[in-house]
């Protein structure tokens, strides 16, 4: 379980990118993150990850502060950052090798998880190259494949679709619901409503750093003038917003 | 054309400078202390080589050999530059969609080039040359400063096209990394081969003032036969030897066309071989890819390490990996002590013409404080051409975000990064404590002495992480220019110049040797204590500029 209390955020005094936001994950739910571009999504992720000191508020991860015992909240989870930048002079194999080292993951339990994702992501034979010559996408599988090596009991990927093939994208989704479906956590930021639709449990909207809604998609739907669907939803409720600002 | 070169020259610009003005105001400060006491250097050297020559009439021979030396090392300064820029530059991709003819795009990219020569330049020539035209008249300046603003730009477009060449031949490669290295193995050896028989025959020198007299006298020899072969070098030459005739005002035009032509056929030819080499680099962007073949993990792929280990094996191989930081981080640092060591000996050599034994004056400066104090200033010098763990964070780039979320903790992470430019500085300091115990033959000393590098080196390393952690550079576009316009090395030259003044002032307070190595090492380990507990407890001030 995640839970994201009061968190504020500012990179200029004065200036909030997050404004007291709260959220609560829970155990067997996939969540869906979203809002439009420079909404605070991946701040908020970066800030749940250790990437970003948090300014007001906490972040915890069945039960332990980010804030006070950051070694074993990150144990906890696994993160895929919305770039896929990493170690471009080793090769994916030794990458693969580094994080199974660093979470601590048996030799015998890497061949096994490799061997499988490896092929289901359809890189393994490109496992012995350096990862410098990776296409975006080809690094984003690597990601997760490095993500699932530990198979943490918290997922949280940030926009983890952008490159991916259909046919990986599938895949991925499928491993997400699966995680989910035996008591995880999934949170995951996206940009494409038909998928947070398609996958999400709750979703939460996201807009100037503060939460606009939370809850399932049927109750977006029925709370923004009955929408038909989840995009006629989305853009009503920033109109709403963009009216109330105006007033 | 004017668009397009502004556009190069901005995009080539570092990414880590100073932001507000106080930072400003503390890097415009430390470079002029730098760049002041490099020149206070140059210019004493200079003087008193100037002054030498005087005395045997031969003053000419100073000026032929700083341009024959400049010209070398705008040469092997200029391949990298030119490969990096022409070839491996993260803009090239966007330039060769754009309707701009190759050679507008080409000279655009080498008056880039040209530009951050000068600044080198300014370091290497201009502060000679300014007291080498104290003894002359005024006009000497004025063809000084046409000749050093001419100088660089053949050597430039010379190895542009010499690299053309090889890219073009070489395209095919589907690894940059092994082009690089091919390309900096030839000019080394280039060069070497140039230098092999050019070499000086000490063998066949007798110990007197005149057999070193004919030494210089043979080392102009050399520079002027060399003007025989460069065309572009003669002109040079006869310009500051005839300034006040019409014939320097002739060699000055002979040298301006013939810089004009040289460029404009180098330039034509590059412009009908680049987009070849060019778009060869770019298809194989799949650097080093093998061909896909069908792989059997075994659990062999597999063996587990200790994670510590681990992460220092991920550090070792991407400095390894990339030819400029292996040359800049491992060869360089390495080569250096060697390098001073050899000319040491060689000036030992050559003292002996004069009567003069220069072994046995650095044993005798050995046995006070003051010459204890350059003795250990030498290696802070060494210890500062290490540029491991300057770059410790910002060679990551974006990545470097990984420390910030992977479970280990972030003091322990600072300990792993700073380790191989410790390594790497023990070698000039072992190399050093053997040639001082070769000196002294002084058992404790020696000790001491060792333990006085050790304790310097790894309180350096530490604070040169230090400050690429306050100032990282993430969005660099090539390691190259990450390397070459990271502005954090002024911080370093700041640092080294206060540790020196730090060990003038103990030796100020302790005039006797074992009192002030004894004290030197208290202060070092006093301040590697501190330094180890402010990291262990601000590691999330230090990390909070990594995003």
């Amino acid at each position: 379980m995640i839970e994201i209390k009061n968190v504020s955020e500012s990179y200029v005094r004065n200036k909030k990118v997050i404004d007291n936001i709260s959220l609560k994950i829970n155990d067997g739910e996939v969540f869906g993150f979203i809002g439009p571009n420079g909404a605070g999504k991946t701040t908020t992720i970066e800030m749940m990850t250790g990437v970003l000191d948090i300014d007001e508020g906490d972040i915890i991860f069945d039960g332990n502060s980010i804030i006070k015992d950051p070694m074993k909240c990150k144990k906890s989870f696994a993160y895929i950052p919305d770039t896929p930048d990493t170690f471009d002079k080793i090769t994916a194999i030794e990458y693969l090798n580094f994080i199974g080292d660093i979470y601590g993951v048996s030799s015998e339990k890497r061949l096994s998880i490799i061997n499988n994702l490896a092929e289901e992501f359809n890189i393994q034979d490109s496992l012995e190259n350096k990862i410098q010559s990776f296409s975006h996408g080809m690094k984003q599988k690597l990601l997760i494949i490095s993500a699932l090596l530990h198979n943490p009991k918290n997922w949280i990927l940030d926009e983890p679709m952008t490159g991916l093939d259909p046919q990986a994208a599938f895949l991925l989704k499928k491993k997400m619901k699966e995680h989910a479906k035996k008591g995880n956590t999934v949170f995951f930021s996206t940009h494409v409503l038909e998928v947070a639709e398609e996958m999400c449990d709750r979703i939460a909207i996201i807009d100037g750093g503060k939460i606009k809604f939370t809850g399932t998609c049927e109750e977006l739907k029925n709370k923004s003038k009955n929408s038909k669907s989840l995009e006629e939803a989305f853009i009503n409720l920033f109109e709403d917003t963009q009216k109330e600002k105006k007033d | 054309m004017l668009q397009l070169i502004k556009l190069v020259i901005k995009n080539s610009k570092a990414g880590n400078g100073p932001k507000d003005m106080k930072e400003r105001i503390l890097r415009i400060l430390s470079f002029i202390i730098v760049f002041g006491s490099l020149s206070y250097v140059m210019y004493t050297a200079s003087a008193i080589v100037v002054h030498q020559l005087m005395v045997i009439k031969q003053s000419k021979i100073f000026i032929n050999i700083l341009l024959l030396m400049n010209y070398f090392i705008l040469f092997a300064e200029s391949i990298f530059e030119t490969i990096n820029s022409l070839y491996f530059s993260k803009d090239l991709k966007q330039f060769l969609t754009m309707p701009i003819k190759p050679w507008k795009l080409i000279l655009a990219k080498i008056i880039n080039i040209i530009k951050s020569e000068y600044m080198m330049e300014m370091l290497m020539l201009f502060i000679p040359i300014l007291v080498y035209g104290h003894f002359k008249y005024w006009t000497f300046y004025i063809y000084a400063i046409i000749v050093l603003l001419l100088l660089p730009i053949v050597p430039i477009f010379l190895t542009a096209l010499i690299v053309s060449i090889i890219m073009r031949v070489t395209h095919k490669i589907k690894n940059k990394n092994k082009v690089l290295y091919i390309v900096a193995i030839l000019t080394i050896i280039a060069i070497s081969l140039i230098g092999n028989n050019y070499k000086f025959d000490f063998a066949t020198i007798n110990y007197r003032v005149v057999d070193f007299t004919n030494m210089l006298l043979r080392t102009n020899g050399m520079a002027e036969e060399l003007a025989e072969q460069f065309v572009i070098l003669k002109p040079i030459m006869n310009i500051f030897s005839n300034y006040l005739e019409i014939e320097g005002l002739l060699n000055l035009l002979l040298f301006f066309g013939e810089t004009i032509g040289i460029s404009a056929i180098c330039l034509f030819i590059i412009s009908k071989i680049y987009l070849k080499g060019a778009i060869g680099t770019i298809v194989s962007d799949g650097q080093g890819s093998k061909t896909n073949k069908k792989i059997r993990l075994t659990l062999k792929d597999f063996k587990k390490k200790n994670k510590y280990l681990t992460y220092l094996d991920k550090e070792i191989k991407t400095l390894i990996r990339a030819p400029i930081f292996a040359i800049q981080c491992i060869i360089m640092p390495t080569l250096y002590p060697i390098i001073v060591y050899i000319i040491i000996m060689g000036f030992a050599y050559f003292s002996r013409f004069f009567d003069y034994d220069l072994l046995g004056e650095i044993n005798n400066r050995f046995n006070n404080v003051r010459g204890l104090i350059v003795f250990i200033g030498i290696a802070q010098v060494f210890f500062m051409m290490n540029f491991t763990s300057i770059i410790a964070v910002s060679r990551d780039g974006f990545n470097s975000k990984f420390m910030k979320f992977v479970p280990i903790s972030l003091y322990k992470q600072f300990i792993v990064k700073s380790i191989p430019g410790i390594v790497l500085n023990t070698i000039p300091a072992i190399l050093m404590t053997i040639f001082f115990f070769s000196m002294t033959h002084n058992h404790l000393n020696t000790i001491l002495i060792l333990i006085i590098l050790m304790l310097s080196n790894i309180l350096g390393e530490k604070l040169k992480i230090i400050i690429d952690l306050l100032k990282p550079w993430m969005d660099w576009k090539t390691e190259y220019t990450m390397m070459k316009q990271n502005t954090n090395v002024f911080y370093e030259l700041f640092y080294t110049m206060s540790i020196l003044g730090l060990f003038f002032l103990l030796g100020m307070i302790a005039s006797n040797i074992i009192l002030f190595l004894a004290l030197v090492i208290s202060v070092l380990l006093i301040a590697n204590i501190v330094i180890n507990i402010f990291i262990y407890k601000k590691s999330r001030y230090l990390f909070s500029k990594i995003f």
